[in-house]
């Protein structure tokens, strides 16, 4: 057994000095500052043998006599977790300090009364230092020294250690207590009866063979936490036969642990009950009164409605004018400017530039301020705090289907970016569930597919829009939960639970920043125009180009008219397939896409004037729908196929949204016949 | 205290705010850390915590979930999500 035997070669044991003091606490507790305080340069540095960890030790004078003080390792529990913590429990068992000085944080003292109620069942003389008392009464935190004294059976001494304040005071304490050990009647926490008959009957077990000066009783409940060290020693000490049977009891009665932990954590929070006030925060309780809402299981999914159908109101009755504005003035403009200026050059270059480029291109731009103004409230109620509620209530929808607590963060995340929720998902060991959550994560309606249905639900649906826009989304996350519930409970059956996460505060949103991630995106989305939009749009103009003569002669009129018969049960013509395949590429291509097929050929106009005179509502929901469910995109597969390992998992999820996307564009449009909706495209 | 937080989540239809079931239970958030960062050592919940093999091949800093990852980007701050793990679903569906 390695036990930490503390170097003594130093000056002050030539002087002959007695029993050394400890100096304990958990890290960042302030424990340098009040050693260095204490000792000043009367400090000497090394290493606890046989470990990597510094050990300082120092002088200090206690009624005229100099005495050690040794600076035991921060440590947060004395579990065989860390070398620290090691050092810290060898050191109160094999030394024995005469005092143990232990330092208390006033801000968060149910961690420091954590690891005071372990130590307390090592070495009962303990002075315990309050340090931050300042910091904890700017946090409108009261700690009453006396009252914690009282509670512990211990001295307090309250202390500001940055400025020494209290600093002798806590010698004096100290010197007290070295008259006085009777000082300290400290009550430690005890187990329930039931517990406590079985952690006897361990440590009547290892009691013969148990060398001092190690208590059995402690030595049972290390073993009952599963501490790995103390299991060592056992199985060292014992006989085969003995740790067997040993080992039985401890297996017979594991949930014991329970009891000792939660024996301790009563202890610490019966002492803050009786020693600590903590006013409420007018910060805190504004959260806590808007979150009765936002959290709440019926008020919440009511609330986040309504927000949403702000944001999509206020963007079609904002964006729509200047988006019209935009597509007349500048699209238009360039479009009959570069006609004029290519007229001397080949057709199909003024083809490519006007109707392909400009055309293609042209269209998403003038979407920008659709966009600016989604991304500007949604950015407001992500900077208010608010979204982070979204995660929470979309968890509840997750936990209903089955899944585990971990997946709704990746799925979250999807709101943004799906190739963000496919890697998210690293985060769940179980293959189970990753592969469960990769699988859903396409269905998480992403910022592109959002765009899609803010630029495209007004062209189709007019006043309409925003009720249509609430029901897709509605539909995607209800097709999102039926898919997970089905998986669940086939292919990829498990138990789910939920999670305990960490709401933020709510705050008044900063414009700056706001606009800061408005600016981001927007580049993003300008940058994707010009590099993989541009490719799509020349690529889809080719293809609606050649061989001609027309566009109904041509190579794409010809893959679409191969699926009109799957296309006519969804009522979507082979230019909204087209522009359904072409949405792979990225989900913004599909606008591009409309754009040069709906604005192509003579008497070209606007998307926003040809594509209601071309299509029927009940194409145009159908359409959505297929949209909103349809395969990832190229990024989100390759992400798949990266964090799956290769390319079974990216051809299931294609295989299983293409059905999905189909079956419930079929299902949209029959469903929208048969409610009187006009139908063809 | 400490069974009833185990309770809580292992009844809980989704995930739980930590400042509303801290007062839930009547406790500081200070405390509710506390009690859930003894449960992880005893391996009754668990931080969430992107597995090594996953992460392999990308830098944490990287990683969209890095700043709520305790293994990831996010490792030097405090633990933000918890989840139970299979014992401790078990001790919580156990009658105390």
């Amino acid at each position: 057994m390695a036990v930490s035997e503390p170097d003594r070669s130093t000056a002050a044991d030539e002087a002959g000095a007695a029993a050394e003091i400890a100096l304990l606490g958990q890290p960042n507790v302030g424990k340098s500052t009040v050693f260095n305080t204490l000792t000043g340069l009367r400090q000497h540095i090394g290493n606890w043998p046989g470990k990597t960890v510094g050990r300082k030790e120092g002088w200090i004078e206690l009624e005229g006599q100099q005495q050690r003080l040794v600076d035991l390792p921060g440590s947060y529990s004395l579990t065989a977790g860390s070398e620290e913590e090691q050092i810290v429990r060898d050191y109160l068992q094999h030394q024995q300090p005469e005092v143990v000085v232990f330092l208390a944080d006033a801000v968060a003292l149910e961690r420091s009364l954590y690891l005071l109620s372990e130590v307390l069942a090592l070495h009962k003389r303990v002075v315990v230092g309050l340090n931050r008392v300042d910091v904890a009464r700017r946090h409108g935190i009261h700690v009453d020294a006396q009252a914690l004294a009282r509670a512990l059976g211990l001295p307090v001494v309250p202390l500001v250690a940055r400025d020494a304040t209290g600093i002798s005071e806590l010698l004096a304490s100290v010197e007290a207590l070295r008259r006085a050990p009777e000082r300290c009647q400290p009550s430690p926490p005890q187990v329930r009866p039931r517990s406590a008959a079985a952690l006897a009957r361990i440590a009547e077990r290892i009691r013969p063979a148990a060398p001092a000066p190690y208590d059995p009783h402690w030595l049972a409940q290390k073993l009952l936490e599963g501490d790995p060290q103390v299991r060592e020693w056992a199985e060292a000490w014992l006989s085969a036969a003995e740790w067997e049977a040993l080992d039985d009891e401890l297996h017979r009665h594991e949930e014991v642990v329970l009891d000792i932990l939660g024996a301790r954590c009563d202890w610490v929070q019966s002492i803050v009950q009786a020693a600590v006030e903590r006013p409420r925060a007018g910060q805190a309780s504004w959260t806590d009164r808007l979150d009765r809402v936002a959290t709440h299981s019926v008020g919440g999914p009511l609330l986040l409605l309504a927000l949403l159908a702000g944001v999509l109101g206020l963007t079609f009755q904002i964006a729509l004018p200047l988006q019209g504005w935009l597509d007349a003035t500048v699209v238009q403009t360039a479009a009959a400017g570069a006609e004029a200026l290519l007229a001397p050059a080949p057709g199909w270059v003024s083809g490519l530039v006007v109707d392909g480029v400009i055309t293609g291109v042209g269209t998403v731009l003038t979407f920008l301020p659709i966009l600016a103004i989604f991304f500007t409230l949604m950015g407001l109620l992500e900077d208010s705090g608010y979204l982070a509620r979204v995660a929470l209530l979309l968890d509840r929808l997750m936990h209903a289907v089955g899944l585990h607590g971990k997946s709704a963060l990746p799925l979250t995340l999807g709101l943004g970016c799906n190739v963000v929720s496919v890697v998210g998902t690293r985060i769940i060991e179980s293959r189970r569930e990753r592969l469960l959550t990769i699988l859903l994560a396409p269905l998480v309606p992403c910022s592109a597919r959002l765009a899609i249905l803010a630029v495209l639900a007004p062209i189709f649906f007019g006043d309409w829009a925003l009720l249509a826009t609430l029901g897709l989304i509605g539909l995607n996350l209800a097709v999102l939960a039926g898919l997970g519930l089905l998986l669940h409970r086939t292919a990829l059956r498990g138990e789910s639970s939920a999670f305990l996460m960490e709401l933020p505060l709510y705050q008044r949103p900063q414009l700056r920043t706001t606009m800061y991630h408005v600016y981001a995106q927007l580049k993003e989305f300008v940058h994707k125009a010009g590099t993989v939009i541009v490719l799509a749009a020349t690529a889809v103009w080719a293809l609606s180009s050649f061989p001609g003569p027309g566009i109904e002669s041509s190579a794409l009129a010809q893959i679409g008219h191969w699926m009109a018969p799957l296309g006519d049960l969804m009522g979507l013509d082979w230019r909204l397939i087209a522009a359904l395949l072409s949405s792979f590429v990225a989900k913004e291509v599909a606008i591009s896409t409309l754009g040069i097929l709906y604005g192509l050929g003579e008497g070209a106009q606007g998307l926003a004037e040809a594509l209601p005179a071309a299509v029927g509502p009940a194409s145009g929901l159908a359409f959505l729908t297929v949209a909103m469910l349809f395969i990832p995109c190229m990024a989100t597969v390759a992400a798949i196929r990266q964090e799956t390992g290769g390319w079974r998992w990216p051809a299931v999820s294609i295989a299983l949204l293409l059905g999905v996307s189909v079956l419930g564009g079929i299902a949209v449009y029959q469903g929208a016949l048969l409610l009187g909706l006009g139908g063809g495209a | 205290m400490i069974r009833r937080v185990l309770a809580e989540l292992h009844a809980a239809g989704g995930a739980v705010d930590r400042r509303q079931l801290a007062r839930r239970l009547a406790i500081s958030p200070s405390m509710l850390e506390t009690v859930l960062e003894r449960l992880d050592a005893a391996g009754y919940v668990e931080g969430v915590t992107a597995s090594a093999a996953a992460c392999r091949p990308a830098a944490c800093r990287e990683c969209p979930v890095g700043p709520a990852c305790a293994g990831g980007g996010g490792g030097s701050g405090p633990q933000r999500l918890w989840c139970l793990t299979e014992a401790g679903r078990r001790a919580a569906a156990r009658p105390d």
